[in-house]
């Protein structure tokens, strides 16, 4: 017991002194490019992804959130959703170290990487990137990379259409069942491999089904224990979105309505349903995806239509020239937010 | 006035739901008990209430909230009347049983977690207006077009039905002429209510053959499944699939688990009620016509192999339920005559017009591409995604490690229902245009959700009958103190049948 206690102690002494991360390092300065709403590394570098598998990033917010990191390569110079991955924020008034293992977490990470863009979800205000500098990893930035990683917003956010499939959390750039299912199946091999052992020192033999019932057992509790520890995990993301929703509770229903839309969509609705009698038919131009859907369902009893409309609902969309000859200007709401009536 | 609306929208439906059920011919008083009746009546009444709502709709009545309470009151006034006629009317008509509170300490945390997670879901729907974008596309506006002007018949609203049954559309147009109000947000009311009947029926029927602990411990993985939680907060039409299909094959499952009982003893209320819930499964999307086509065909195979244990008077209670089933389906079929040929030739030859507009403009792949996208799809799906945590690895490692268990009567024929609708979604997405949606990522997991209630299930039945024969293998208990309650199954016979 005493000699388990001093490997413990061994093990994490060691741990402590490893180093963080690698003696190379590439500094990388960020900078928020006129009206744009990220924070570009400047000057662009040509970082070789094999060496330097780690981006380490220091960032002082006033919010908690989630943020989005993008990269750029000689192979694919475009900052693209596949050569991205998101974490979260936290409120901090001093820059905290956010660390990734990007060439783990994301297998765009390769070839020699021109620039960085870290793309927070509430926009600059507020947020800023103070540094960043890219490493080769090591023992302890991998755990605190692995550890951002799994508590990040990969299957916890709804990210793209969480109704259509919801992401597994990952680890390493891969989902998190894949090392339970490994575990389980080494731990079951070895329980049952040990049963065996101890078996064949006894002298009332178990019988070969009740040995194989006796592993499924084992299997079978081994993989309870693994799903209450995602239950655990799953019940901090329950918290996340509840959190989320949190901003509908006190509110009436057009409040409700106004926060579920984005900008000024849903004053717009109305003010639609102001000006257009029910029953009407009216055509639109407003941005896909999702907008045009809603309008046309907010908008209800007026039925959307193609042809033999009488109203035209702009919005945020240029209207053709030969559509725009049909009909003339008729209430607006603000410039690019407007009702045309028929000639 | 909003409680007043609230009890007409629960109790419309849960009334007609409550008599159907007593309506049902039971020879054990005690098939349901009364939390499963209660927690059965209400979606089977709203099913109810919607083919009553689409043939007020097709009879030119306008479907007014007036109407459909004299609809669901004439017909429970019929069904008072038959089980007057049968003299099983009976004052009290339910027994309330006791709530017990001595729950140990893992009960109690498992019972508060479902509670949570249950909280969570009804949180989670109500506190928001739908947001969902298919109902914006389809369901809510309708329901919209439901409410303001009774009919769904208009040729503006029509456009919205996209080839899909009508149940969701009427279900979501019952809540808001039910509560009298536009408010979208009220639309959401109905999944987390479809999720607690599911929860209940679920815990139930693991009730009445294991512990409360293990029963507890299975219900609270359904109940956390992530996918089928987070449906349960959306106005999309998944979720009440889910729950008809699954309480069709839990009423299955627990008539076949008394079908080894004598001629003449078997209790035909479950079967009946199994495929009430397979007609509304069919009502509910047209995945539905596969799913319930799996029950009838597991079914049939337990006929088949029990063939030489049916009387005339058994075949007589087989004709009946089906006669119902058919019964229900009979206004879709004359809705649309084409309905099942359509929904088999969506299946082998797809007819979705934006599917195959979007297939259009994308290269054909090889048969043997396509199978092996689809098969890596559908494995990643199951097991390496958030969508049902460790469920499908759970099964697989049941199906490995009791096998016996597995292949013993009646968890072959839930087998059956597992594998035929497993290969359906796999055949879907082989032979018709929706591949698209298999490339998009959209369909597969919420094609699955139908499945998962039913690989959970199986893997709990499988893995807790199991434990109890190691148990009594190794002289520990016996299978009956192990915690299994079944009569009609013991490790002998599991051994012996299973060869």
């Amino acid at each position: 017991m005493n000699n388990f206690r001093a490997l413990i102690s061994l093990f994490f002494l060691a741990l402590a002194a490893l180093p963080a991360r690698g003696g190379d390092r590439i500094d990388i300065n960020f900078a928020v490019p006129p009206n744009a709403p990220y924070f570009i590394g400047q000057p662009q570098r040509n970082i070789d992804g094999d060496e330097f598998d780690t981006v380490v990033l220091k960032i002082r917010s006033d919010w908690g959130g989630a943020a989005r990191l993008f990269w750029a390569t000689n192979f694919d110079p475009q900052m693209n959703e596949p050569k991205s991955v998101w974490f979260f924020i936290k409120k901090s008034a001093w820059a905290r170290e956010y660390v990734f293992n990007l060439r783990a977490q994301n297998p765009y990470w390769t070839g020699f990487v021109r620039q960085l863009l870290v793309f927070p979800e509430r926009g600059p205000a507020g947020f800023s990137v103070e540094g960043g500098e890219a490493v080769t990893g090591g023992l302890t930035s991998n755990l605190l990379s692995g550890w951002q990683e799994f508590w990040g917003p990969r299957g916890r956010l709804v990210i793209g259409s969480t109704i259509n499939t919801i992401q597994s959390v990952n680890l390493f750039g891969r989902p998190v069942n894949l090392y339970l299912y490994w575990l389980i199946f080494l731990a079951t091999a070895g329980f049952l491999a040990y049963q065996i052992y101890l078996a064949a020192g006894r002298k009332k033999k178990i019988s070969p089904p009740a040995l194989w019932l006796m592993a499924g057992r084992f299997a079978a509790g081994a993989v309870l224990l693994c799903w209450l520890f995602l239950e655990a995990s799953s019940l901090y993301t329950n918290y996340l979105q509840a959190r989320a929703d949190w901003k509908y509770a006190g509110k009436n229903y057009r409040d409700k309505l106004v926060l579920a839309n984005t900008g000024d969509f849903y004053p717009f609705i109305e003010f639609c349903r102001a000006n257009i009698p029910a029953g009407a038919k009216f055509d639109q131009r407003i941005p896909p995806i999702y907008n045009d859907i809603k309008a046309r369902y907010y908008l209800y009893p007026r039925e959307a239509a193609t042809a033999e409309a009488e109203y035209l609902v702009v919005y945020d969309r240029p209207v053709e020239p030969a559509l725009a000859g049909k009909y003339r200007p008729w209430k607006t709401f603000r410039p690019q937010a407007l009702i045309m009536r028929s000639k | 006035m909003l409680l007043i609306n609230f009890l007409i929208f629960l109790l419309v439906p849960g009334l007609a739901g409550a008599l159907t059920l007593a309506a049902v011919p039971t020879r054990r008083a005690d098939e349901f008990n009364f939390w499963e009746k209660t927690a059965l009546a209400f979606p089977l009444g709203l099913g109810l209430l919607c083919i009553a709502m689409y043939l007020l709709d097709l009879a030119g009545i306008p479907v007014t909230r007036a109407h459909i309470i004299i609809a669901a009151l004439a017909y429970s006034a019929l069904l008072l009347a038959y089980l007057g006629w049968q003299r099983r009317i009976k004052l009290p008509p339910l027994t309330i049983p006791p709530i017990r509170f001595d729950l140990d300490w893992q009960e109690s945390a498992l019972a508060a977690l479902i509670a949570l997670k249950l909280g969570f879901v009804s949180f989670a729907a109500l506190i928001k207006p739908v947001v969902d974008v298919d109902a914006f596309q389809f369901y809510s506006i309708v329901a919209k077009g439901l409410y303001y002007h009774h009919t769904t018949l208009s040729p503006y609203l029509r456009n919205f039905f996209g080839g899909k049954p009508l149940l969701p559309f009427l279900a979501q147009g019952w809540v808001l002429i039910g509560l009298q109000t536009a408010d979208d947000f009220w639309l959401k009311l109905l999944p987390p209510l479809l999720l607690i009947s599911l929860i209940i029926v679920f815990y139930c029927t693991l009730r009445r053959s294991f512990s409360r602990k293990a029963s507890l411990l299975f219900t609270f993985f359904l109940a956390a499944l992530p996918l089928l939680a987070h449906h349960a907060t959306t106005a999309y039409a998944d979720l009440p699939v889910t729950a008809y299909f699954t309480l069709s094959w839990l009423c299955l499952f627990r008539f076949l688990k008394n079908f080894s009982c004598p001629a003449g003893e078997r209790n035909y209320a479950l079967l009946t009620v199994s495929f009430i819930f397979a007609a509304l499964t069919i009502w509910a999307k047209n995945a539905g016509v596969v799913l319930a086509s799996a029950n009838l065909i597991a079914l049939l195979a337990c006929l088949w192999a029990n063939r030489r244990r049916l009387n005339g008077a058994d075949l007589r209670q087989f004709g009946l339920v089906f006669g119902c089933f058919l019964l229900l389906i009979l206004p879709l079929l004359l809705q649309r005559a084409t309905f099942i040929a359509s929904v088999f030739l969506a299946f082998f030859g797809h007819t979705d017009a934006t599917a195959t507009a979007v297939a259009k403009t994308v290269v054909p792949v090889p048969l043997v591409e396509k199978t092996k996208t689809i098969g890596q799809t559908f494995f990643n799906k199951l097991l390496f995604y958030g969508d049902w945590q460790l469920t499908w690895g759970l099964l697989a490692l049941a199906l490995v490690f009791f096998y016996r268990q597995a292949l013993a009567e009646p968890l072959r024929y839930l087998l059956i229902v597992l594998v035929l609708s497993l290969c359906s979604v796999f055949v879907q997405f082989e032979v018709n245009s929706t591949f698209v949606w298999l490339l998009d990522g959209t369909l597969m997991s919420r094609l699955l959700m139908n499945e998962a209630p039913l690989a959970l299930f199986l893997a709990a039945e499988i893995i807790l009958r199991g434990e109890a024969d190691w148990r009594a293998l190794t002289g520990r208990v016996s299978a009956a103190k192990a915690g299994r309650k079944s009569n009609t199954y013991s490790p002998k016979s599991s051994k012996r049948r299973s060869g």
